[in-house]
Formats: structure tokens, sequence, C-alpha cells
């Protein structure tokens, strides 16, 4: 048993992997997620997944966000239903799960040709999405939570040529540190 | 209704609503914690251990954990019969059947035939040796004080299961999370049904499907008689269930051929928890499956709500007058 934790722990590299709100704490989420697959079961919108082997030993089962399933609409039915308090309460509007990121590669709009796609930019609940200049989109960072909906309905993979690669051009990414008011607008100069 | 049916029943029961789960949004999860919303069933296993990796105690996990506690205490080991998958998948893969058990059945109705025309005791071949007088009146007594043949092997409180529940719980505290719960063959028989629908509903293949089950297989045909040796979850329950005393199997003297001299001990070699009905040392480790009750040829064994020690006693002494 001993062996086995240390192996879990040390061997299999765990890989950063996207929880469900309120499990952002990763390193209690770790210690008190029993694997139930209560959360991914009631999930209304699907987009909690299961992670697997490919996430590492110790992340195996254990659950995850895919937004190509689905998006968050934060009803908390998954906090609530958590029995050892894994996720723990969630505020949409003071945290995130992690910020929506975009890849200028894959985007239609950032192509050369230009792409005008502003599926994001309208669809995002949280108006977290704003156009620059050349009407490109960039993700205000002060406004997003993560709830992944330009994701969910990104087209990138669908209208352009098949790479053969399953990531959108805009994915919402783990590992990114908790969300800070504030200091975000900065970063988010940074990257447009 | 033979209670091995109604155990079936029940763990069919199970199944289909984790199953319905991967179907429906209702979340009512796997045997981990099933429940509906906040209220919910927790593996108590489980629930130590987060305890101690993550050394908060959440208030919901820790009620959930004292109910359930109090559950085992009142029904006994329940699970391991009831509820677990394990034993049921070990026995649907084992092709090559175990015949001991059944011979065994068989030698006793052949006994209790023989007893039927010849009058006293009977010697079966190859079997062990009738018991003497001291002996049966040892088994009366509901308590084996001079080890009769039956109860040589008598279980002890604390076994290497409770060797495997301590490596786990301090390897958890020592890393930080839920080290069992990751070869769990509870979890992993779920993980490998998921891991099956997850292929099939959502086209997202892993190498989960094939890990999950080579794990559960190693554990169940490798790490043979798993549940009275290795289980940590059992050895959770036997721990709780120490002051049981609710749905004990009981024995009526009248009916039983071993007390009357016949080399009976069908109840004793069809307990998969190695336990003899007649003698109440180690009974805590019972795990209600019944198939003593079941499969004795005299049907003298019962499972009643609840027998005082002295009222057994009582009856017993009235029998040997």
């Amino acid at each position: 048993m001993l062996a086995l934790g240390g192996v879990a722990k040390y061997a299999f590299g765990d890989t950063p992997v996207l929880r469900p709100p309120g499990g952002q704490d990763e390193k209690h989420f770790i210690a008190t997620c029993i694997k139930c697959d209560r959360c991914r079961g009631v999930c209304p919108l699907n987009c909690i997944s299961v992670a697997n082997m490919n996430d590492g030993l110790l992340n195996a089962r254990t659950p995850k966000l895919d937004y190509h399933l689905g998006y968050c609409d934060f009803c908390d039915l998954c906090i609530q239903c958590c029995p050892t308090g894994a996720l723990k309460d969630f505020d949409p509007d003071k945290e995130w799960v992690a910020p929506a990121v975009i890849d200028r590669e894959l985007c239609i709009a950032y192509q050369p040709m230009g792409g005008g796609c502003m599926k994001c930019i309208d669809g995002c609940p949280y108006d977290a999405i704003t156009t620059d200049t050349q009407g490109r989109p960039v993700v205000e960072l002060d406004k997003c939570n993560g709830c992944g909906y330009c994701e969910y309905i990104c087209p990138s993979n669908s209208y352009r040529v098949f790479s053969g690669i399953r990531k959108r051009a805009i994915t919402v990414e783990a590992d990114r540190g908790p969300r800070i008011a504030g200091s975000q607008q900065a970063q988010a100069g940074g990257a447009s | 209704m033979k209670i091995s049916v109604a155990r079936k029943i029940t763990l069919t029961l199970v199944v289909v609503v984790v199953l319905v789960s991967f179907f429906v949004n209702v979340g009512t999860g796997t045997l981990s914690s099933m429940g509906w919303e906040a209220i919910a069933y927790i593996c108590p296993l489980g629930a130590l251990e987060t305890f101690l990796a993550s050394w908060t105690f959440v208030p919901r996990a820790l009620i959930a954990f004292i109910l359930v506690a109090v559950g085992v205490i009142v029904l006994g080991k329940v699970f391991c019969a009831w509820l677990c998958p394990v034993p049921p998948l070990r026995k649907f893969f084992t092709f090559k059947k175990d015949t001991s058990v059944d011979d065994a059945i068989a030698a006793s109705h052949k006994a209790l035939k023989a007893a039927g025309a010849t009058e006293g005791a009977i010697a079966i071949e190859g079997a062990i040796e009738p018991l003497s007088a001291e002996e049966q009146a040892s088994l009366v007594g509901g308590s084996c004080k001079s080890g009769c043949s039956s109860c040589a092997t008598q279980r002890k409180k604390l076994d290497s299961r409770h060797l495997v529940l301590g490596g786990a719980l301090l390897s958890t505290a020592i890393f930080g999370f839920p080290v069992f719960c990751i070869v769990c063959p509870v979890g992993l028989t779920f993980a490998s049904l998921l891991a099956l629908w997850r292929l099939v509903g959502f086209n997202e293949p892993s190498w989960a499907l094939l890990v999950f089950p080579v794990f559960l297989a190693l554990e169940l045909f490798v790490l043979r008689k798993w549940c009275i040796k290795f289980c940590p979850l059992g050895a959770v329950m036997s721990l709780l269930s120490i002051p049981n005393r609710l749905f004990r199997p009981h024995v009526d003297t009248k009916k039983c051929l071993r007390t009357q001299g016949i080399d009976c001990a069908v109840c004793v070699s069809v307990c998969e928890e190695e336990l003899d009905p007649h003698c109440m040392d180690g009974m805590h480790e019972c795990t209600k499956c019944g198939l003593c009750v079941d499969k004795c040829p005299a049907h003298a064994v019962t499972i009643p709500l609840y027998i005082a020690k002295k009222k057994q006693l009582e009856k017993t002494k009235t029998l040997a007058e």
C-alpha cells in the first residue's frame, strides 16, 4: 500500500486536469475525491467527463471537464452531490474554473486571410470575449470564469481543414492559477 | 425465498441503478457513494481516507460516515454479502467450480438418510471423526471453550486485512490522497463498466478499459481469498461490526445433525467467512449471506433478528435435560 501510494504519486506524473467548479484547489481535491462518479452523473449539461489512465494513475477515474460535450452553467448540482467536499462552494463572479485561451494558429478569425468568425464573441454568456482593432476575439480575463461555452461552440475543427487534432481554437486550460481580480486586466492586455 | 436469491436481486438492483445513472443525469453514483443530492451513503474506508489525506472533516462526509458506521454496528458486515460485487464477480469468472462444498452437502444428506434407517451416530467414510460427548456439550453451549474439530481454525479479531488497512491509511496520510481507492476492486468494477460506457457512448477509448479489468483480475484471481485475507474495506466493517448482535445465525440444536452425533459440517464448509454458526466467537465477521441457512440439510439454521445469549443458553439447557 505504501509502495502503491508512492508509485501513484511520483512515478506516474500527474498532468493538470480541468476540475469541475469548486475543485480548483488541486491538493485538496485529490486528497478528498473518492472517485464515486456522482458529479459526472448529475451534470445536466454533460460537461463533466472522467479522467483516464492518460491523465496519470493518480487522476484516473476522477472527474474532469470536457467542454466538447457541454459547458458549465454553474448550477452547483455537482457541488451539492459531492459527498466528501472535494468540490467546494464556487462563486462564478469571483472565481474561475480556469481562463479561456485562444490559439491563434487554430482560430479562424486570426487567419491571415481573415475569417470573420464571431461565434465565441457573440456566444459568451459573461461578455468576457471582446474584439481587438481587427475584429479578432480577445479574452477579458477579469470577466472570464471558464464556463467553457466558447470552447463548446468553437467551430475551428469543423470549418477549417481537418488537421487530425481534437483541440479547438479557444480552450479553457487547467493549471493557470487562481483568479485574482484586478491583476488580470494587465495580463489580458499583454496577451492581445 | 432463499436468502441467496434475495441477495442476487439486491445486487442486481444496485448495478441497475448505477447503469441508469450512466445514461440519465441523476447522479446516484456508485458504491463509493450512492444517494440523492446531499443525502448519500458513503464508503466508510473512502471517508476515513479523505479525513486522513486532507486533515479536514467536512461535516457532510463526517455525518455520512457516522451514519454508515452505526448501520454497520446494527446490521453487521451486510455490505460484503449483499452489496459488494466482488464475490459474485469472482464466482462468475471461476470456470472450474469447487465441488468440495457440494460433496459435503451430499455426504450429509446421505448421513441423514442413513440415520433415519439406523438410529444413533454414523461415521461417514473419509470424513472427520464424529463429535465426542464433550465436544457436543461445548457446541450447545454456544461458545467454543474446548476447541472442537470444526472450530479448529477460529478467526482472530485482527488479521492480515487489518494490516492492509493500516498500510492503506498510513500511505494515505503520508501521500495525501486516498491510496486504496486507486485499486479498490469495488471501485474498479464500476470504473470498468464506466470505461466501457464511455467507449460505446462517447467514443472515448482509453487504457483504463484494459488496465482496470487487469487490476481487478489480479485481485480476484491472484490474491485469492481477497475478502478474508486482504480487503481493507472488509477490515473496517469487521472492526465496526464487533458490537453487532442483530441477525446472527442461530442453530436449532433440536434439528442440527451434528448435535445428534452425525458428522455434518455443511454450514461450516459453505461459509465464505470460515465461521461456524454453532460458535459465537468471531461471529461479528458474519456477512448475513444466509448460505448456512439455505444449505443446512436439516433446516436447523435461521437468522433471527435477535436472540439473547441468556435465552439461547436456557434453551440448550432444557434440551440437555
